[in-house]
């Protein structure tokens, strides 16, 4: 039996092969989708897990709260590490690092220079918490002297190429030798952060601080099998109260509870390793995590994709309808049962998929660099040998031949056989009604796709253009300028003699940077525990110029004067939040100055309020400080005037390496970089904008089909009412018209369903957009285009047929 | 084997009740061949229908070989059906994508027949046929007469005890009508019981009974003299 229904549904394919190919084709392209996403989606609930015992380690966090000012980071304070081993017998290890990112230092060894992002500095149990397997040394001894260093294989292979790397010393910043002790394999990609050094934390003396109050250190602990992490987390706060709370009465002279009172918050949390790289978005994070809601939007998009391929399956086999009908009469009046007539359509829905599925996977291997492009830059989906693969393959064959085929398979083995050997389909006519209502749906969909992919784009418009009170344009930033030290003054002299050039500024912050320095500032007068953290920003007295920046009262730092290393720069919303009035001339304590104590500042000037963070945040209160004239930065911002960038760039370069003995030199425009921080508003886009051509051209394959069957099934009349003198233009339009209606329809649906969601992803920027009308009728406008086109392709067809064709057969 | 009590088939489609069939009483022996003859929209195929097992009567009653049917279910009927009934039709109903032995394999398939026994019972019924040579072409391929016979091999090909026919002759020329009526009257001949409905006086002429329809009524029954002499 089942090969005469393989034979029947190959004959019916290859009879109707340009509707089989749609559907098929139509089928694959959505089920291609699903497996990209859900692999996607695999890979990232995958990361971390490859540490022995992940589901054991956790990193513990802060909360810390002054007047409103909530800092929540995924640090600790150097003394808390080892109280937990004390004091908490449920913690197993504990591991303290700092390191990683722009504080990079240069290693060397014999000629091989590099400056190197992924250096950390580790207390020796570094290897206790993250089990990592050694391909040299000893995990137990590799970090036990205070000049040890353990680096991963690709650093032992940059470095010492062949030789034996164990024994051999390094240089760092030209200040410290390091033994290598211990070579590991590479940190895998699934990880939340990646090093390539692992050096002793005990080189620096902050390490050994026993201050409560700053929080520095990432602390990472592996808690005993069967541990509870909450009743950790409560002991945690025990130790606050033991530890820290002296240290904030001493700092304030209130008591721990009077402080609480008053809103101040200071507590410790755990947060699970394997949460981290989705669920943790916190200032200071080691790299730049995932996020579980593009994995959600991800997935519902990879189901919305699915449902729309199954009722575009649904639609033209049930469209098929009116051709099958005759077979199942006959099948039916020979003696099949229901019952077989639905396994029967269902075999053949499990075949349509089993092919869909085999030209998905092909469709997958072809789109996956772009997917991975869409998806960002920590994750890379393999489909080759991912043992993921077949059990998805399955489940969607599985799911698609059963979602898809279960409704055409009632429906078709419904038809009676006295009715369809008769050739009347009224039956079947009545049906459409469901086909109808699946359009409405695609079209619902694709419409609101559209309508949220415009949004998005005009929200990234408005932010790449709005007025941010500083002038992006023209300017370079020259990078790692610390490693100039000193000659970084030299080096701004020689670039301003430069006619093209005319601002240059060095600065330890630029707008737009992940995260900031902050201070705790107090107004004096103003008695018990007004407190204000405000953000920092490091800069010499070019920074205003040369980026344009306006003031609103007083001044910015002057290079001859000293004593602006004792004042302050505020930007308008500061000078509110600390309830100031006419401030220029005020004076404000710093709570933690230099060497550690309070120090007196004055209000130098109060610069107008520019977006120097994303346009998704109101503008915080921020607080500049000059560097003063032996003062240095990470980066010197260039303002250039020329269209030559080649030149200019070559005179910096020439500049640089005069200077900058042997470090190479390395520049990003300023702002390209700005741009960077709408990196996931632009991901979005790129992956709303892909699957809206998806959706719509699957809807469209759809439609296609449905035309076509609609076409075939009033041959005759159209043939009628041609002989009765119809022009092709009114035929057409008779025809089109059908399914016009229908997307209008959609229209009226898909514009509130996307108004609301829109309006909602807006609302989570302080600076928007307005959701104009416009967007909408732009959106429905383009899906009646598409819709249009595609049915005027067959209606027109269709009309212009010879009407002799059509009535010869009766 | 076939007794009808009263039978009775309304239509009804929105509004009105349209009667397709009234107080039919209509008995059918086995081996008899029985023609049904009336005008277009008379009730012939209704009739058909309902004895064919294809459709339920809306009042009366219809015995089949021992079997009270008229109230059974479609699954019931199917059961009944494919044990038993043969149909034939018009337009001949083979389905396009199966060749003309899979379209004459079929009743066997769906009635689980093992697939060596199959073999045997299709080949037997195609020699029978000297569809032979066809054996392996669409039904596209064929002719018009070559198709009927193909339809006729499958609705004898399971033995059923009746044979329905709705004008067999109707869609074919002369030539292959005649084919066609000889071997439904060789069937017959062979103790095949065969209700046949047709416009046609002169293939009326194969059976031994002739039923006159008219707007759902029987109005006559002759029967055919020379097989009564």
């Amino acid at each position: 039996m089942l090969k005469n229904y393989l034979k029947a549904a190959l004959r019916n394919m290859r009879l109707h092969k340009g509707l089989s190919f749609i559907t098929i084709f139509g089928f694959a392209a959505g089920l291609a989708c699903c497996i990209l996403i859900t692999l996607f989606t695999i890979d990232q609930l995958g990361f971390d897990r490859h540490y022995a015992k992940a589901e054991h380690i956790f990193r513990v966090g802060i909360i810390g709260s002054l007047n409103n000012k909530t800092f929540i980071g995924p640090v600790s304070c150097a003394p808390m590490a080892e109280a937990m081993k004390r004091e908490i017998p449920e913690v197993e290890a504990v591991v303290r690092f700092i390191g990683g990112g722009r504080g990079a230092p240069v290693v060397r060894y014999q000629d091989k220079i590099f400056s190197e992002e992924r250096f950390y500095w580790a207390d020796p149990t570094f290897f206790d918490v993250f089990k990592t397997p050694f391909i040299k040394g000893n995990p137990r001894t590799a970090l036990s002297q205070a000049n040890n260093v353990v680096l991963t294989s690709s650093m032992a292979k940059k470095y010492f190429g062949s030789e034996d790397p164990l024994g051999k010393t390094i240089n760092t910043d030209n200040r410290r030798d390091l033994v290598v002790t211990g070579v590991v394999a590479d940190v895998p990609r699934q990880s939340h952060f990646h090093y390539d050094f692992i050096g002793p934390l005990a080189i620096f003396e902050n390490s050994r601080s026993t201050s409560w109050i700053g929080n520095n250190f990432y602390t990472y602990l592996t808690l005993r099998s069967g541990a509870s992490a909450s009743a950790v987390d409560a002991k945690l706060q025990e130790i606050v109260r033991r530890h820290a709370a002296p240290q904030f009465e001493m700092m304030f002279g209130v008591s721990w509870d009077q402080l609480r009172k008053s809103g101040a918050q200071y507590r410790y949390f755990l947060q699970p390793l394997t949460d981290i790289h989705l669920r943790s978005h916190l200032e200071y994070e080691l790299e730049a995590n995932g996020d579980i809601s593009t994995v959600y939007l991800f997935s519902l998009v990879a189901f919305g994709v699915f449902l729309l391929a199954c009722v575009n399956f649904v639609n033209l086999t049930t469209a098929r309808a009116a051709t099958r009908a005759r077979e199942i009469g006959i099948r039916k009046a020979i003696g099949s049962g229901r019952g077989q007539l639905i396994r029967q359509f269902l075999f053949e829905s499990s075949l349509t998929s089993f092919l869909a599925i085999i030209l998905a996977l092909a469709l997958a291997v072809l789109l996956r660099p772009f997917f991975n492009q869409l998806a960002g830059e920590n994750a890379d989906i393999v489909i080759q040998g991912n043992p993921w693969l077949l059990p998805i393959l399955l489940a969607l064959l599985l799911l698609s031949g059963l979602v898809a085929g279960a409704y055409p398979a009632f429906y078709l083995s419904s038809f009676r056989s006295v009715h369809v050997l008769k050739g009347q389909l009224g039956g079947i006519k009545g049906k459409s009604f469901v086909r109808s209502l699946l359009v409405v749906f695609q079209f619902t969909m694709s419409i609101a796709l559209i309508i949220g992919t415009l949004v998005i784009n005009r929200q990234l418009h408005y932010m790449q253009n709005k007025k941010l009170g500083f002038n992006k344009e023209q300017v370079l930033v020259v990078k790692k300028t610390d490693d100039l030290g000193k000659q970084v003054q030299a080096f701004k002299q020689e670039l301003l003699a430069n006619p093209d050039i005319t601002a240059v500024s060095n600065s330890a912050n630029l707008m737009g940077d992940q995260s900031f320095g902050d201070n705790v500032y107090t107004v004096p007068g103003v008695s018990g525990v007004a407190q204000y953290i405000l953000w920092t920003m490091y800069a010499d007295e070019g920074f205003m110029r040369t980026y344009d920046i306006k003031m609103a009262s007083g001044r910015f730092f002057e290079k001859e004067r000293q004593s602006d290393l004792q004042g302050v720069v505020l930007n308008e919303t500061a000078v509110k939040i600390l309830g100031l009035t006419d401030p220029v001339g005020k004076e404000l304590t710093l709570l933690i100055g230099p060497g550690g104590k309070p120090a007196k500042i004055t209000i130098l000037g109060v610069m107008k309020d520019f977006h120097y963070q994303s346009l998704h945040d109101e503008i915080r209160p921020l607080a500049f400080h000059w560097f003063g004239p032996d003062g240095f930065g990470r980066m010197v911002s260039v303002r250039f005037r020329t269209t030559n960038i080649p030149v200019l760039l070559k005179a910096i370069e020439n500049t640089w390496k005069r200077l900058a003995k042997g470090q190479a030199f390395e520049y990003e425009f300023f702002n390209e970089r700005f741009a960077a921080i709408y990196n996931a508003e632009q991901n979005t886009a790129r992956l709303l904008t892909a699957f809206s051509i998806l959706a719509i051209a699957i809807a469209c394959l759809g439609l296609l089909g449905l035309a076509t069957f609609a076409t075939q099934q009033r041959t005759k009349e159209i043939g009628i009412r041609k002989v009765l003198g119809a022009s092709v233009l009114t035929l057409s339009r008779l025809l089109s018209n059908e399914f016009l209606k229908l997307v209008l329809l959609a229209n009226l649906i898909a514009w509130p369903l996307a108004y609301y969601f829109m309006n909602r992803w807006l609302r989570s920027f302080a600076y928007r957009t307005s959701l104009g009308l416009d967007l909408f009728l732009l959106s429905g406008v383009l899906a009646l285009g598409i819709a249009l086109l595609t049915v005027s392709f067959q209606s027109v067809r269709a009309a212009r047929t010879n009407p002799v064709e059509s009535l010869r057969y009766e | 084997m076939i007794q009808t009590k009263n039978l009775k088939k309304i239509y009804t489609t929105e509004e009105v009740e349209t009667s397709a069939l009234n107080q039919i009483n209509l008995s059918v022996k086995e081996g008899e061949f029985v023609a049904v003859m009336g005008p277009s929209g008379c009730g012939k195929s209704t009739l058909l229908n309902i004895l064919g097992l294809l459709d339920n009567p809306s009042e009366g009653e219809y015995h089949f070989v021992g079997h009270e049917v008229s109230k059974y279910s479609e699954r019931q009927r199917a059961h009944l059906r494919k044990a038993n009934i043969g149909f034939v039709f018009q337009s001949f109903n083979l389905i396009d994508e199966l060749t003309v032995f899979e379209n004459i394999e079929l009743p066997l398939l769906y009635l689980k027949v093992g697939s060596g026994e199959r073999k045997k019972k299709v080949l037997e019924v195609m020699e029978r046929m000297q569809l032979i040579p066809r054996k392996n072409h669409f039904p596209q391929q064929l002719s018009g007469g070559q198709q009927q016979r193909v339809a006729v091999a499958r609705a004898l090909v399971a033995r059923p005890k009746l044979i329905l026919a709705d004008e067999p002759t109707g869609n074919l020329d002369s030539a292959n009508g005649d084919e066609v009526m000889n071997l439904l009257s060789q069937l017959h001949s062979e103790g095949t019981t065969i209700v046949m409905v047709t416009h046609s006086p002169a293939y009326s002429e194969f059976a031994q009974r002739v039923v006159h329809l008219f707007d759902g009524h029987i109005v006559t029954e002759n029967f055919n003299q020379k097989f009564h002499v």
